[in-house]
């Protein structure tokens, strides 16, 4: 059987985004999709990468390519990330939140002028996009729009509303491709357990509004692992500093979806 | 049976015309049992999911939808001070499809208000929205915005075995017609676009926009909404389409 795996830097595994030439670098041979003793391993999975990325490159995979005899394991990652197309360089911007991004209860309460950093998706649009005359310029304009959005314009509600409206769309693609799936995320924050909520190491803790609870009752519960990779990975990262799952929490997040799947008999 | 209808002021009224009682739903109601209409004019997309989703979470009735959705440049944020927020982006005709190029933006400008179309003057919150429309936010993006929530209302109300009709306000937001239609060229969809497309299940939609069943029957020339004439074309089109389909 094959493995299809998408998700962020809990499946790609930490470091760089891009090389010092500027070209993404990819997955690590180390990580929890290569741990899984599969067939064949397909790994989508980007550093700093968005939910919006997440989607879009599954259903680009799976319209591209035949869909029998593969299980899709999705790891959501924050909510506060997201994805713009660029027409000027025909491109996906990815906006990733960055270390020193601190919200509470409200994201007005950030108090840093740069929440975000910027990645390109495609490396040779990431050239194009660094040799333009007004990159500078560009890079600036767009951090900092992301950075005032999210302090003065949206809530987190907004941005949880636009997950659950991204995984509810990755249900009904998965479904209507009869593609046998689980999902997981990064994080408590946005972990789907049946009847809990958490409130876990993002710092996030907002009331939801009632339609927040319809969409999440929209989401199909069952289909989801019991604990983030993080959770699973525990104690086992890569430094004090880093929170990353090391080549040993890779591999306990490997046997714990292996354990799951079967007990599901999706594999 | 019940009808609830949900969209924007093609079934809600235009504000300048004020309240008249040959709307299509008021129309279209000597069908139903009941008709419920929750439309708001000038609401967005957004809001037409999120209302649906509340009116059907609250009333399990016995429910036929039908779902005008409405221009893709219209949102909502929540704010914990202002509630839901409409935000209507004017973007400007010469700028539809490279949003992030400097020229032309002038053209664009922003509004933003409440729930109960009260203006909102924030200036952070206007400049941080006023910036994402001219920066940030791509004509792609606002279709994708767009048809995550079709997509999003299609499976809520396959889920829950509610039977619905999808229209639109006018071609270039119905997927049967020409959803492309808001592009310069068709080279400027996104693989993505195109994707998501192909999720929507065509065979709920009516086969053509209120626009188009209404014809030239609009009020003035200031106001382009459906007028008495107008309303019962689409009222007769909807409903034959509505027994077509499901008898």
């Amino acid at each position: 059987m094959k493995l299809f795996a998408n998700g962020c830097s809990y499946t790609a595994g930490h470091g760089d985004v891009h090389d010092t030439n500027g070209k993404l670098i990819p997955p690590q041979d180390f990580t929890w999709p290569y741990q899984m003793d599969m067939d064949y391993v397909v790994n989508m999975s980007r550093r700093g990468g968005s939910n919006d990325r997440i989607l879009r490159t599954t259903m680009n995979y799976f319209n591209k390519n035949n869909a029998e005899d593969y299980i899709a394991v999705i790891q959501w990652t924050s909510p506060v990330r997201f994805e713009r197309f660029f027409p000027l360089h025909n491109c996906w911007t990815e906006y990733c939140n960055t270390s020193v991004m601190e919200v509470n209860h409200t994201l007005k309460d950030s108090k840093h002028k740069v929440g975000y950093t910027l990645h390109v998706d495609d490396e040779n649009v990431l050239r194009n996009f660094f040799d333009a005359s007004d990159f500078h310029n560009d890079i600036y304009n767009l951090q900092d729009t992301a950075t005032r959005v999210l302090m003065h314009a949206k809530e987190i509600n907004d941005y949880l509303i636009d997950f659950y409206k991204t995984v509810i769309i990755m249900q009904q693609f998965l479904e209507s491709k009869n593609i046998p799936y689980m999902f997981t995320s990064m994080s408590f924050f946005n972990h789907l357990k049946k009847d809990e909520t958490y409130f876990g190491i993002d710092k996030f803790e907002i009331p939801l509004t009632p339609y927040e609870h319809s969409l999440y009752e929209t989401l199909n519960q069952s289909v989801w692992n019991n604990d983030p990779v993080s959770a699973i990975a525990k104690d086992n990262v890569v430094s004090e500093t880093n929170g990353h799952p090391n080549e040993i929490g890779h591999k306990i997040i490997a046997g714990s979806i292996t354990s799951t799947l079967r007990e599901r008999g999706l594999i | 049976m019940k009808l609830l209808v949900n969209g924007c002021s093609f079934s809600a009224g235009s504000s300048m015309q004020g309240s008249v009682p040959w709307l299509w739903p008021e129309v279209i109601s000597e069908n139903f049992s009941e008709v419920h209409n929750i439309s708001k004019a000038g609401g967005s997309n957004d809001r037409i999911l999120r209302t649906t989703m509340d009116f059907c979470k609250k009333n399990m009735e016995d429910y036929f939808v039908i779902i005008q959705w409405t221009s893709a440049f219209r949102h909502e944020y929540y704010s914990n001070q202002y509630g839901w927020m409409n935000i209507t982006c004017n973007v400007g005709d010469n700028n539809l499809t490279q949003l992030t190029n400097e020229s032309n933006k002038h053209n664009n400008t922003i509004e933003v208000t409440d729930e109960n179309d009260n203006i909102i003057e924030n200036k952070f919150l206007l400049d941080a929205l006023n910036k994402e429309m001219l920066y940030l936010t791509s004509i792609n993006d606002y279709n994708i915005r767009y048809l995550k929530n079709v997509l999003t209302l299609q499976y809520y109300l396959d889920k829950n075995n509610i039977k619905y009709m999808f229209t639109s306000m006018n071609e270039q937001e119905h997927i049967n017609v020409n959803l492309d239609a808001i592009y310069s060229k068709p080279t400027d969809v996104t693989i993505f676009e195109a994707n998501l497309k192909k999720q929507l299940n065509k065979t709920n939609w009516s086969k053509q926009s209120l626009q188009t069943y209404m014809v030239e029957n609009y009020i003035s020339q200031n106001d382009r909404h459906p007028n008495e004439k107008g309303n019962k074309l689409i009222a007769q089109a909807l409903f034959e389409e509505l027994m077509e389909k499901h008898g």
